[in-house]
């Protein structure tokens, strides 16, 4: 794990030149000046959270339940140029070492009209509920099991500019940082374990063979749009299974990713769609394919439901992969609905319930949320994750027996 | 096996070896929680139903503060003769006002023997005496001549005095001290009863009724006693009864009697430890857990019974009830409780309180079901049974005259179901208070005989403001009430009305020689202001005109008595009225009021409130059978009987009895928890047996046969319980049972009838589909979950008065120029109850100059630390269009483009709006000036009050009131008054502060709710102006930057 921790590391060569670059072209009698106004500031929060499966396991040597306490103290240093941010995600888990993730940990300035980022972040692009496609920058951490990732800090060198009536972003990625994966005792898992330890990159690739990205973004009237472009190394690695251990090896490669992201309001509506073309994909059977996918939806609000302080969001969402079964995702057929209820009360309680039907394996799930604050700086989580007819979905039927309570204690300050 | 079924194993292991443990572990539990019982007591004042948040209830309130709260008693005198001006019985009638001016608490007593008659006494001089001068030595010539005058006074008629003269009443209006309502009210009656039995058998030629607020009063005591008393012995014999017939087990009758009534006082006992009273509706509670008791033991009970078949061994009968039963016995009280529970959404109190309670004895019969009742039956005598019960037999062929008429049922029933229900048109809401109790008590004859005889009860409330102080003496304003009192009388369905303009009529009259032709108002202000001063110096000990008119002078009261009356028929009454107002008096408009029509709304109020409360049960409901059942399609069909019952019962009862009580609003959410046992018990068995591999036609049987029996003892059990709670004389108690009877009927209906053909069906359809129907159907789904409602926006309509308009654009204009500014906003939000939150906010704001275009800002959020860094950020657009706005949730690190049309939501939970808070451009309201006048909270300032009308439709206000001071423009004071056109809040402007030597900027923002209580002050500090903000922080690509 301490290797990880070194990698993330990497990212102070970026941030040290752009620091250089950006300090030469300030005028050397202005430094002291930058120094003096210097604000500091630091905040932060612990959740402890506690994962149980009431279900027996699947597999032998499955866990009933799993704990682990995500500490972020954030740290975020102005001057009137500069912006540095750190902040770690030190996780603590029930079993096994502890491990630090370089979540934020950049400095920030503006050269002429461009705005400069180096180091280590984590971007959203997408505009969709249920999942977003065109959202590729950041791997995830998946040690709490494949239902929940936690985007990881990727060191990048990002520009960002004002061209025409939206924004263009450049995107270079020195840098791969792996997918972290959960080992065999937990739950949500693949039906083989996955073997970090053992992750390879497809012949002529490697972790440090410059990624580069491009996005274009805006809005016009009640329109608000994306186009993007992404070259590197992807985020979904193939498996392959090592037959001595039996276990799955990840197995990275190089892809290509055009996608588009589209939302348009009108009223308390709006009709949302992300569109990807990827290149040269491992497929679930481990063929590199190209292929497209979408995902499409509408969502409604109401807004002081029956008289009350209360809204509802509801949506709606149908996600399609022309790979059909062959979809790593799984989500080649799927139909999400949810419903997000903020009580808007003082105490800011939210319930968000979503479920997810698969129209050809008839697999279905139900995750129920709900989240308030308990004390000034407390808040409470809770949730439940119930998959239901994972027999025949040979994507999923490795979680058939996971169904989830979640409980969090988060204290922020 | 299931996680659950190996917990319920372990735990019937368990529970059988320590059953001793537990059952004293459970006990002392539950006798800890009965020992509340003593600190109950019984509230009988009839007022227990309204909410103090009820709007209605906060109106009367204040209407009861300025003029007078009426707590009435009713002395109807009907001698047999037929009339009323006889020597006898006047003399008869003025003894009983004497007597009644001693009852306790009386604040004013009038009968028509002390009528105030005004007469002139030459030109200029008036007297005011009683009709009757001496009653006691009366001659028939008096007696005539004081008919005379009654009848022909409409004041009187219809009022103190019937049409006819036959009846008359005492009316005694009390002042409660209003301490202790559950002693104030006893009191009076155990005064009153006895004497006018002593009237009754002293006078025999005269009949005496009593009717009125405080015998109302008086009434839901003695009817919760009378409950109580007949319908709890009756309850408990028939459960019993109807366990020992058909389980034929003396064991199981004590068990199920020990377990229903440890749970019946556990939530007594909880009532007693929250110190809350007892009253009418919460008095039944006891008994429902009896009834929901005995469906949670039946289970159990029979499972042993099942059991006993076999073996011997008691201990196996009770391990193996509690290993098979106990998930599904804890879903069934768990769903029952959540049902009940919902009932908290109820604007009435006494139905908050009895789903509380009820929740509490569901816990109870939980534990005892699953602790001392097994350790009950190993520790009762028991013999083994031989022999499979008849019954399961008649289960078996009824399953099977399912599965063979399935085609027939699987169309008849719908079509039964939808003709049922569109009985639920037939429905009216009608509550009247004065009906809820039946015509088995007497102070309910008495209320009809009144209200046949003499005129209404139920009374129409309006206070006519002027607006300033002794503004009642100007004849404009006279004028203008007599027409309503015209009007009123002219409508058919009131009685009587009572108008200050009688009493100035009848003085000028009397002050211009008893002329009739002077039987009018006078003809000036002074006249006005001195008579009604005459006449109170001349009025009788007690009377005064205080009751009609405010303590300032500045409104009278009118009051319109309607006999008879529906809930519907006082709606559109009141319609008619206001309809009046808008043509004929719009500056005198008020909203109706009376404790009577507080009663006639509260249904209609707590429909849409138990909606929620009822939509919520579901969703838990729901998700708890979905979690049960892990199927998503069996969990949608679960809602057909679930929720058809409930529409059944109501288009039944739409059909036959047509109106209901304020019950009706919470017997879908109450049932809901109840029905749904009887839905997973079946689907449970069903889903069980498919899962094994059998036809669906056999895994109907084998749900028949698994729990067809318990299912049907359960629900008669139910059934029954609910109906002789159904007998209960007082009306929201009769109608919730009643119709909680018929629902759980149907519910069993449905569940054998209806969801088996539905199971199968389904079942059929799915393997019947080619490949090319599933993609159809597939689309179709697609097709109805994206197409979702769209509002339209409706076009807004203009109207303005230029000095209104004038004031905006100038206080607009000194405030253009500033840039942009940054600021540091602190909110305190306050409740009723004093308890604080606080909430800081960074936010900036971008002006733009041009009045086309709106400002930019971002608040970025500061406190609660959890959401630290969620910031939004808006784009105004110029009315009706909907701003732009961008929301940016820093956990994600996403920009969210949001739907902006949410005006009236509270920002972040306080009592400022978005609308509130959001820029405000000149075009988007009309102005309208009303005055000049002292600003408030600034006496030494004028300000000009004038009036902001919104132009777009989803505004959150029909309109606003603003004082602006006319020197320097600034804001003092805002009213807002809600789509209804009543006050809602009243926002404050203080410590105001001057920036750049031209912008002035309140420091101090106190908001208050005027209907809830809540307020919120929100503090602004660090403002900074012409901070050369950079347009493009204004952008959604900077948010993540500006949130840190």
């Amino acid at each position: 794990m301490k290797s990880s921790f070194l990698k993330s590391l990497w990212a102070g060569v970026p941030v040290a030149a752009v620091m250089a670059c950006g300090m030469s072209a300030a005028k050397a009698g202005d430094w002291a000046e930058h120094w003096a106004e210097l604000e500091v500031e630091h905040y932060g929060s612990v959740q402890l959270n506690y994962d149980y499966y009431p279900d027996d396991a699947q597999y032998a040597d499955q866990d009933d339940a799993m704990g682990n306490v995500d500490l972020r103290p954030q740290m975020v240093v102005m001057t009137n140029e500069y912006e540095f941010v750190l902040e770690p995600r030190v996780v603590v888990p029930q079993r096994g070492p502890a491990y630090v993730d370089l979540k934020e940990a950049f400095v920030n300035t503006s050269i002429a009209d461009f705005d400069v980022l180096a180091g280590n972040t984590t971007v959203f692009w997408g505009k969709a509920e249920a999942v977003n496609l065109v959202d590729i920058i950041n791997t995830k951490d998946y040690s709490r099991g494949l239902r929940s990732g936690e985007k990881q800090g990727m060191p990048m060198v990002r520009v960002m500019t004002a061209l025409g009536p939206g924004d263009a972003e450049f995107y270079l990625l020195p840098h791969f940082v792996e997918n972290r994966y959960a080992d065999s005792r937990s739950r949500q898992r693949t039906s083989l374990p996955i073997n970090q330890d053992t992750t390879r990159f497809v012949a002529g690739d490697d972790k440090n063979d410059p990624g580069f990205a491009f996005r274009y973004s805006g809005y016009m009237g009640d329109l608000d749009y994306g186009v993007s472009y992404f070259s590197g190394i992807s985020r979904d690695p193939g498996f392959v299974i090592d037959a001595v251990t039996m276990t799955l090896v990840p197995l990275y490669h190089e892809i290509t990713q055009t996608g588009v992201d589209v939302q348009w309001i009108y009223g308390d509506t709006s009709f949302k769609a992300e569109v990807i073309r990827r290149t040269k994909q491992l497929n679930y059977s481990g063929v590199a394919e190209d292929y497209n996918a979408g995902i499409f939806g509408v969502e409604h609000n109401y807004f002081g439901v029956m008289e009350s302080n209360a809204d509802l969001a509801i949506f709606a969402e149908y996600a399609r992969d022309t790979r059909k079964e062959e979809a790593a995702s799984g989500l080649q057929d799927d139909v999400f609905t949810g419903a997000i209820l903020s009580m808007n009360d003082v105490d800011d309680t939210q319930i968000r319930v979503i479920t997810s039907y698969d129209l050809d394996y008839y697999s279905k799930s139900v995750t129920a949320e709900i989240e308030r604050r308990v004390f000034d700086s407390i808040t409470m989580e809770a949730s439940l994750y119930a998959p239901a007819g994972l027999d025949v979905d040979e994507h999923n039927s490795s979680f058939k027996n996971d169904t989830r309570l979640h409980l969090g204690l988060k204290y922020s300050w | 096996m299931s996680f659950f079924s190996r917990f319920f194993s372990a735990y019937a292991d368990f529970a059988i070896k320590q059953r001793l443990l537990l059952t004293i572990a459970t006990l002392i539990a539950g006798f800890t929680v009965m020992a509340g019982i003593p600190n109950l007591t019984l509230d009988t004042d009839g007022r227990v139903f309204m909410d103090e948040n009820n709007p209605d209830k906060i109106l009367l309130d204040k209407f009861e503060n300025e003029y007078a709260k009426d707590d009435t008693l009713s002395i109807v005198v009907s001698p047999k003769d037929g009339n009323v001006f006889t020597p006898k019985t006047l003399e008869v009638i003025d003894m009983m006002t004497d007597d009644a001016w001693n009852l306790p608490y009386v604040r004013v007593v009038t009968s028509i023997t002390r009528f105030q008659n005004t007469y002139a006494d030459g030109e200029d001089s008036l007297i005011v005496e009683d009709l009757v001068v001496d009653p006691y030595s009366v001659t028939q010539e008096e007696a005539d001549k004081a008919r005379d005058i009654a009848l022909s006074k409409v004041e009187l008629k219809g009022g103190l005095i019937s049409e006819s003269g036959a009846d008359t009443q005492i009316s005694v209006i009390f002042r409660l001290p209003g301490k202790d309502l559950t002693r104030e009210i006893p009191e009076i009656m155990e005064e009153t009863i006895p004497m006018i039995e002593q009237y009754r058998a002293d006078y025999p030629e005269i009949e005496f009724r009593y009717t009125g607020s405080v015998p109302l009063g008086y009434q839901f005591n003695v009817a919760s006693q009378d409950d109580g008393a007949t319908l709890t012995p009756l309850m408990l014999i028939t459960m019993l009864g109807m366990v020992g017939i058909l389980l034929r087990t003396v064991t199981g009758v004590v068990g199920v009697t020990v377990v229903a009534i440890l749970s019946a006082l556990i939530s007594l006992g909880s009532l007693g430890w929250a110190h809350i009273p007892l009253n009418s509706a919460t008095a039944l509670a006891p008994l429902m857990i009896i009834t929901l008791a005995v469906a949670s033991t039946v289970h159990l009970l029979s499972s042993a019974r099942q059991t006993a078949e076999f073996t011997s061994d008691r201990k196996e009968w009770a391990r193996k009830a509690i290993a098979d039963h106990g998930l599904a016995i804890t879903i069934a009280c768990l769903t029952t409780a959540i049902g009940f529970l919902s009932l908290n959404f109820s604007i009435s109190p006494p139905f908050r309180q009895l789903g509380n309670m009820v929740a509490a004895g569901m816990l109870g019969v939980w534990i005892y079901t699953l602790t001392l009742l097994p350790a009950m039956i190993t520790w009762m005598p028991g013999k083994q049974k031989s022999g499979t019960a008849r019954v399961d037999v008649i289960m078996r062929n009824f399953g099977e005259f399912v599965i063979r008429k399935q085609k027939q049922l699987l169309i008849g029933i719908p079509v039964l179901i939808i003709g049922l229900g569109a009985g639920i048109s037939q429905i009216k809401l009608e509550d009247d208070f004065l009906r809820y109790f039946d015509e088995r008590y007497e102070m309910r004859q008495a209320t009809d005989y009144f209200e046949n005889n003499i005129g209404g009860l139920n009374v129409l409330e309006y206070a006519l403001e002027t607006g300033e102080e002794s503004g009642i003496n100007s004849l404009a304003y006279l004028e203008k009430v007599e027409a309503l009192t015209n009007f009123l009388r002219a409508q058919p369905e009131i009685s009587n009305v009572r108008s200050v303009t009688d009493i100035i009529k009848q003085l000028n009259k009397s002050m211009n020689g008893d002329r009739q032709s002077f039987y009018r108002l006078p003809n000036s202000d002074d006249e006005v202001s001195q008579y009604l001063f005459l006449y109170e110096l001349s009025l009788g000990y007690g009377m005064d005109l205080t009751d009609q008119i405010n303590i300032d002078r500045s409104a009278v009261r009118i009051t319109a008595y309607v006999p008879n009356t529906t809930t519907a028929s006082m709606i559109a009454l009141d319609g008619r009225i206001q309809d009046w107002f808008d043509d004929n008096a719009p500056e005198l408009k008020s909203p109706v009021t009376g404790q009577t029509h507080v009663y006639t709304m509260i249904s209609a109020r707590d429909v849409p409130a138990m909606l929620q409360g009822t939509v919520l049960a579901l969703v838990f409901i729901s998700l708890i059978i979905l979690f049960v059942l892990r199927d998503v399609k069996l969990g949608l069909i679960s809602l057909v009987p679930n929720l058809v019952p409930a529409a059944m019962a109501f288009g039944l009862w739409g059909y036959s009895v047509g109106a209901v009580t304020l019950a009706v609003s919470v017997v879908v959410a109450m049932t809901l928890g109840i029905v749904v046992d009887d839905t997973v018990h079946f689907m449970l068995k069903y889903a069980e047996a498919k899962k094994r591999g059998e036809s669906s036609e056999d895994s109907v049987r084998y749900a028949f046969k698994s729990v067809g029996m318990a299912l049907t003892v359960t629900s008669i059990g139910l059934v029954l319980g609910f109906f002789i709670l159904g007998m209960s004389g007082f009306a929201v108690n009769r109608d919730l049972a009643r119709l909680t009877a018929v629902t759980l009927s149907f519910a069993l209906f449905v569940d054998f009838l209806f969801l088996p053909p539905l199971l199968i069906w389904m079942d059929k359809m799915k393997n019947k589909m080619t490949p090319n129907a599933v993609k159809g159907t597939k689309a179709a789904v697609l097709a109805a979950v994206l197409l979702l409602p769209v509002a339209l926006i409706a076009t807004p309509a203009m109207a303005s008065t230029e000095k209104g308009l004038e004031i905006a654009t100038e206080q607009s204009n000194r405030d253009n120029g500033w840039g942009d500014f940054t600021v540091v906003g602190k909110m305190v939000l306050k409740n009723k109850a004093g308890k604080e939150s606080v909430r800081e906010f960074k936010s900036m704001t971008l002006e733009e100059t041009d009045p086309s275009v709106g400002d930019k800002s971002v608040i970025v959020f500061t406190k609660p630390r959890d959401v630290r860094g969620t910031a939004l950020l808006t784009h105004s657009n110029i009315e009706p269009n909907d701003d732009d706005q961008w929301l940016f949730l820093p956990a994600l690190k996403r920009v969210k483009r949001i739907s902006s049309s949410n005006r009236t939501g509270k920002f972040v939970s306080s009592e400022f709006s978005y609308e509130d808070l959001g820029s405000e451009e000149i075009n988007d309201n009309s102005y309208n000036w009303v005055e000049d006048m002292p600003c408030p909270g600034e006496d030494s300032l004028t300000c000009a009050k004038i009036e902001i009308m919104p132009k777009n439709k989803k505004s959150g206000y029909s309109k606003r009131i603003a004082f602006i001071d006319m020197e320097e423009y600034r804001t003092y004071q805002i009213e807002f008054y809600n789509r209804r056109g009543d006050l809602e809040k009243i926002l404050t402007f203080s410590d105001y502060r001057l920036y750049m030597d031209k912008f002035w900027r309140a420091h101090q923002m106190d908001m208050n709710n005027e209907q809830t209580g809540k307020s919120t002050s929100l503090v602004w500090d660090s403002y900074e102006f012409n901070a050369g903000i950079d347009g493009k922080t204004f952008e959604p690509k900077s948010l993540p930057k500006v949130a840190r």
